[in-house]
């Protein structure tokens, strides 16, 4: 009797879980494409291009481009979750090249720079001036 | 019951189980990028720099713990890739400080460099203006020189030409000399000519009437040779005026010395050269030696 009674309320449970579940997977879901995200890592790529990084940091660079296309899939088969992650991650990668492009181009300078300087520095040594003419 | 009891307890332990092992699959990946951020964050020189990125990667580390399960791969690529900008921007700071520094220690060689390049500059005008002064007044000099050695070339030139002067002076009086002499031995000879019927001493030639000739004393020779004697040239004068009476006759010298041909002819030559230099035409005058014993000097006109 009871087990009689137990069974259409389990039924009904399920059904609501089910239900349920189903809400809020539509709900984490996002129904329309992430225009912004895509754009914020098509910015952060033209931006990390700009620094150099195609020549700085050519890795960085590479992965941050081959995320961006993986986005631009995803958002084409309407996977606007993975989209979103993989333009992130695109995103990320742009700021890494582009950071890596300016550590290059500092280092550079410093070397070219501390170049310069040991030969300026020698040449003043070498040629004294001649300071001791009246 | 008994036997749902034990599929539950099972189920559990399995969640537990996979729970507790995912958890700490999660707190591994965690902990390696929160280690590898505190190093950076905790380095005493780059964790001062690029703070902002730092905050960033400290934010997505927080992401990454507090993440769900199926997040937890994109959170901690992000994380890494944060933490990387952070250590990346550090250090680019840190060396773009050391570049700041080093341009400023650029610009402050540059400045002596071209300081001392001025000084140098400045010495060497002095250098070449001293030079300049230098040639200009060995120039001048030289100028000053070259109007002395003008001035006394110019002296020199007029010497010269006085000289020149004094040169062709002496020639005009030595040829008025000459002409006078010239003029006194044709004097004399005309006087001698005028005198000419009279007989005079010895030493006097006195043509004959016949082949009209004039005789010269021997002493007109250096006794024994064939050369003229000193005193010879009144006795010349007087030849030559003889000679030159009649210009359309030629005349012979005619010498003979006691035999000895050589010497007459000698002789006759030496006279007759000297008849030509002081004035007898050549042209009509010959030499002949005779081997005759008599000693003879005479002048045949013919």
């Amino acid at each position: 009797m009871a087990m009689q009674l137990m069974t259409p309320r389990w039924r009904k449970i399920h059904a609501l879980v089910v239900v349920i579940a189903a809400l809020s997977v539509q709900a984490c879901a996002p129904t329309r494409p992430p225009v912004e995200d895509l754009d914020n890592a098509s910015r952060a790529l033209g931006a990390a291009r700009s620094a150099g990084a195609p020549a700085y940091a050519p890795a960085e660079y590479r992965a941050a481009g081959q995320r961006f296309d993986q986005a631009q899939a995803a958002e084409g088969r309407q996977d606007y979750d993975e989209a979103i992650q993989l333009a992130h991650e695109s995103a990320a990668d742009s700021e890494l090249a582009a950071a890596k492009a300016r550590l290059g181009k500092a280092r550079e300078a410093v070397q070219k720079l501390s170049q310069e300087n040991a030969n300026l520095d020698r040449d003043l040594t070498e040629h004294a001036s001649p300071e001791a003419q009246p | 019951m008994s036997r749902f009891h034990r599929l539950s307890a099972a189920a559990l332990l399995a969640l537990c189980l996979f729970g507790a092992g995912s958890a700490s699959a999660r707190n591994e990946e965690y902990e390696r990028l929160s280690d590898q951020f505190d190093r950076l964050a905790s380095d005493p020189v780059l964790g001062q720099h690029a703070t902002a990125q730092m905050d960033r990667a400290r934010a997505a580390l927080a992401d990454l713990k507090d993440a769900k399960r199926r997040d937890r791969e994109y959170r901690a690529y992000l994380a890494e890739r944060r933490i990387g900008v952070a250590r990346a921007s550090a250090e680019a700071e840190q060396l773009e400080q050391q570049r700041d520094a080093l341009q400023r220690e650029n610009d402050r060689l540059q400045l002596a460099i071209a300081r001392r390049d001025a000084a140098q500059a400045r010495a060497e005008l002095e250098r070449q203006r001293l030079q300049a002064q230098i040639r200009t007044e060995e120039a001048e000099r030289a100028q000053r020189e070259a109007d002395a050695a003008r001035a006394e070339g110019e002296q020199a030139s007029q010497a010269a030409e006085s000289a020149r002067a004094e040169v062709a002076q002496a020639k005009r009086m030595a040829d008025a000399q000459a002409k006078a002499a010239a003029l006194a031995k044709k004097e004399a000879a005309l006087a001698a000519a005028i005198s000419g019927g009279t007989p005079a001493s010895a030493d006097k030639p006195a043509p004959t009437a016949a082949n009209r000739s004039m005789t010269l004393p021997e002493s007109v020779f250096v006794s024994g040779k064939a050369a003229l004697a000193a005193g010879s040239s009144k006795q010349i004068a007087k030849a030559v005026a003889f000679a030159n009476a009649d210009p359309a006759r030629r005349v012979r010298v005619d010498v003979s010395a006691g035999g000895d041909r050589a010497l007459a002819q000698q002789r006759a030559q030496a006279l007759r050269d000297a008849l030509v230099a002081a004035g007898a035409d050549a042209k009509r005058v010959t030499a002949v030696g005779s081997a005759a014993k008599a000693k003879r000097v005479e002048l045949v006109i013919q």
